[in-house]
């Protein structure tokens, strides 16, 4: 697999702040890639690092294999967090001139524009001006404003933000049609359930660094493999009385019992063996599955 | 990233500036309203006349051609106003009107109390009949009584009556009635001058024998006219009039302030463009597509287009029918120069006033950032007069040839004489060297500063980036 978006050891500081310390990882082509993290964690100047819109302090960025070069900016479809279009506007005079930007004649970025109009059902409102849209069909425009011309590769940050759950399930539908036709997208969200239903890999950034990185299935095994749902009357704790229990994650009564998420260190049935063989009840257990979030709770929690 | 900008895509931008700008209400307001006020200006003295109810209202006599009474009312029992002289006076009032009007000093000379501007060659040219062209006529008549002048007044017989009380030879005080008059109206006392003259010649006559000293006393000075000038100096065109060198003084000023104004017009719409796209949030939209160094070319190459539009219409439709008319004597090259001079004082600013846009948080915010910079170019007007006095004086020459001040400066100089060779290329080549820095350091802010939100960064900061 060709690797089109190579981070190697970036690091960015504004002033006394380090905001990217050392990051690298790679983004394969007709994936999409999920960068995770929250607020504050370095996400989009990483990503601003990789457009060539920051210099990083050190480290360096290869896209499509070489430093970015002025052409790669025609075939990367960025959509910034800060982002906003010209309101007094109308719709297709923006995207014509987005459009252009990127290279197209006018004709082009029109017929562009009013396909994925179509695609995305907004061809109603092609002459609107855009300050007349609601903030969710502006993010929209704003959306099909880096899918002119096709570009294959796609960075989108925070795409899900100001969307309802029908626009949201309508641009997640998107995301996996435009991966499947072979476009490469980085998608950096919080929402965990979207970044899961869609991310192949997954990259999450805390404090400045890359905590983990790999695809959902890896990421899920090396945080939730150890992890059991416990239903008891039985007092769990970390210490002596049980062994096998690493930690307690959660805990919170049910059914005049208590439901536990614990971490487990060695064998989960070691541990269910002990509290039956303690002579408390266990109503019900199981391996616990993560969910991103949880990953990403545990992972940013340390 | 490879820094080699591309031509298409800032073409792009330039035309997307150049067509959001000019389609603005305020653009579209300013390339109008201006040309309307040069025009204004130079018909004002014709609607001042005409709001005044004509040129023989302001001089509060009849038309010319047409006979105005001045009446005299004699108070003094000492027969002040001779019959003999008035009908002296009468018969020859076209020469009298004449000397009249040459007296130096004269407190009548109408349109003295105009202010400069509003002053034209009819009003003011001395060199034909003391001031005005036209065939002014007046006759002196004698009232008997004061109640009779006021009437005279009143029904619109005599222009003016003065009246001169028992006392006048202690104290000279003389009455003079006048009609209601228009608010333009300048005209002081009009027919003084022919009525003093009448009381001299009566009063000096019968005592003066030697008739030669008489008339001299009457014709105080026959004056003529002669410029001095530097015989070495390069001779002037002989039909200046003084109202001529005044426009020809003011004229290439306003001319220049045009070209320079095109400057921060220009600079302004950069200035606010910027922030308005901040305000937006659409600049790291665009900077997806662009490299910070195009889209500031692209702003500035296209505004600079909405600013040389302005100009041009402004020429066109404002400045062209003056040189026409011949008011206004500047040559091709001189405003070749001026245009050279505007275009590379624009180059010196746009890069500096977008960083200021870039920098500011806000709209309102690069425009307090900017006012040091529109302070700093414009500030050669604020001494205009030393530009007028001197235009090749020493602080004239320092302004147009210091490379923040030369645009405006150097401008006006051209405007209002020959600048020697050497000066105007040493400013030019500052102002494009300036131009270069300032493109430089300003699109290196430009690119840091152009995705900055919060807080104004501090001095010391910019100065940082500003290093690179």
């Amino acid at each position: 697999m060709t690797v089109l978006l190579d981070v190697r050891g970036v690091e960015k500081s504004f002033r006394t702040t380090r905001a990217v310390d050392g990051v690298s990882f790679g983004i394969e082509e007709g994936e999409i890639f999920g960068l995770l993290g929250p607020n504050g964690a370095g996400k989009s100047t990483l990503i601003r690092m990789m457009l060539d819109i920051y210099r990083p302090d050190e480290g360096s960025v290869l896209v499509f294999g070489h430093p970015m070069e002025r052409e790669d900016l025609d075939r990367i479809g960025y959509l910034p967090e800060e982002r906003g279009l010209y309101r007094k506007r109308r719709v297709i005079q923006v995207l014509r001139y987005l459009g252009q930007l990127k290279g197209l004649t006018a004709a082009d970025a029109t017929a562009s524009a009013d396909r994925w109009l179509l695609r995305l059902s907004m061809e109603h409102y092609r002459d609107s001006k855009v300050e007349s849209l609601s903030k969710g069909n502006q993010q929209k425009i704003q959306l099909i404003g880096t899918l002119l011309g096709d570009p294959p590769l796609l960075v989108w940050d925070e795409p899900f933000s100001g969307l309802d759950p029908v626009n949201a399930n309508q641009v997640r539908d998107l995301l996996i049609e435009l991966r499947d036709a072979g476009t490469t997208v980085v998608l950096s969200t919080h929402l965990m359930a979207q970044a899961e239903a869609v991310c192949d890999r997954v990259g999450l950034i805390h404090g400045g660094r890359m905590v983990l990185c790999g695809p959902i299935g890896e990421v899920r095994q090396q945080f939730g493999a150890d992890q059991a749902v416990i239903i008891t009357d039985a007092p769990l704790a970390e210490g002596d009385d049980w062994p096998e229990l690493a930690k307690v994650l959660d805990d919170v009564p049910e059914d005049g019992a208590r439901r536990f998420t614990v971490c487990v260190q060695g064998s989960p049935e070691a541990l269910a063996r002990r509290i039956i063989e303690a002579g408390y009840e266990l109503t019900e257990f199981h391996r616990h599955r993560p969910t991103l979030e949880d990953v990403f709770l545990q992972a940013v929690a340390g | 990233m490879s820094q080699r900008a591309s031509p298409k895509r800032i073409a792009t931008v330039a035309k997307r500036e150049f067509i959001a700008t000019v389609s603005r209400k305020g653009y579209i307001a300013t390339l109008l309203l201006l040309p309307l006020l040069m025009a204004g200006i130079a018909v004002l003295p014709a609607i001042a006349i005409a709001l005044a109810g004509g040129t023989s209202e302001i001089m509060g006599l009849q038309p010319p051609g047409e006979i105005s009474v001045i009446g005299v009312v004699d108070g003094t029992g000492r027969d002040i106003v001779n019959d003999e002289f008035l009908a002296w006076h009468n018969a020859d009032q076209r020469h009298a009107d004449a000397q009249e009007r040459q007296l130096p000093g004269d407190e009548e000379v109408i349109g003295d109390k105009l202010p400069e501007f509003l002053k034209d060659k009819q009003l003011t040219d001395r060199r034909d009949y003391g001031g005005f062209d036209g065939d002014w006529r007046l006759e002196l008549r004698r009232y008997d009584a004061e109640d009779t002048a006021r009437e005279a007044i009143l029904s619109g017989e005599a222009k003016a009556v003065y009246v001169f009380g028992p006392d006048w030879v202690e104290t000279g005080a003389v009455l003079s009635l006048l009609p209601e008059r228009g608010a333009m109206s300048v005209a002081l006392y009009p027919g003084k001058v022919a009525v003093a003259r009448l009381v001299r010649k009566s009063i000096a006559a019968p005592t003066m024998a030697d008739k030669a000293m008489l008339e001299r006393i009457l014709r105080l000075m026959e004056t003529t006219e002669e410029t001095v000038r530097d015989p070495n100096a390069e001779p002037e065109d002989e039909g200046d009039s003084g109202l001529d060198k005044g426009i020809a003084m003011v004229l290439p000023v306003l001319f220049a302030s045009f070209f320079s104004l095109s400057i921060f017009v220009a600079s302004g719409y950069l200035l606010d463009g910027i922030g308005e796209e901040k305000e937006n949030k659409v600049l790291e939209v665009l900077l997806a597509s662009l490299t910070p160094e195009e889209l500031l070319l692209g702003k500035i190459v296209g505004l600079g287009a909405a600013g040389l539009l302005q100009t041009s219409v402004m020429l066109v439709l404002g400045l062209i029918p003056m040189l026409a008319m011949g008011a206004l004597s500047l040559g091709f090259w001189t405003i070749a120069a001026m245009a050279l001079c505007a275009a590379l004082g624009y180059i010196e600013y746009a890069a500096v006033m977008a960083a200021s846009g870039a920098v500011a948080g806000n709209r309102q915010e690069g425009r307090q950032i900017s006012a040091v910079f529109t302070l700093t170019a414009s500030s050669p007007m604020f001494v205009l007069p030393v530009f007028m006095a001197a235009a090749d004086g020493g602080v004239a020459v320092f302004l147009s040839l210091f490379p923040p001040t030369a645009p405006m400066a150097m401008t006006m100089r051209l405007g209002l004489g020959d600048v020697p060779g050497w000066q105007l290329a040493v400013s030019v080549l500052g102002m494009a060297l300036c131009g270069w820095l300032s493109w430089r350091l300003g699109s290196r802010v430009f690119r840091v500063a152009i995705l900055l939100t919060g807080a104004r960064p501090p001095l010391r900061r910019i100065f940082e980036w500003m290093r690179g």
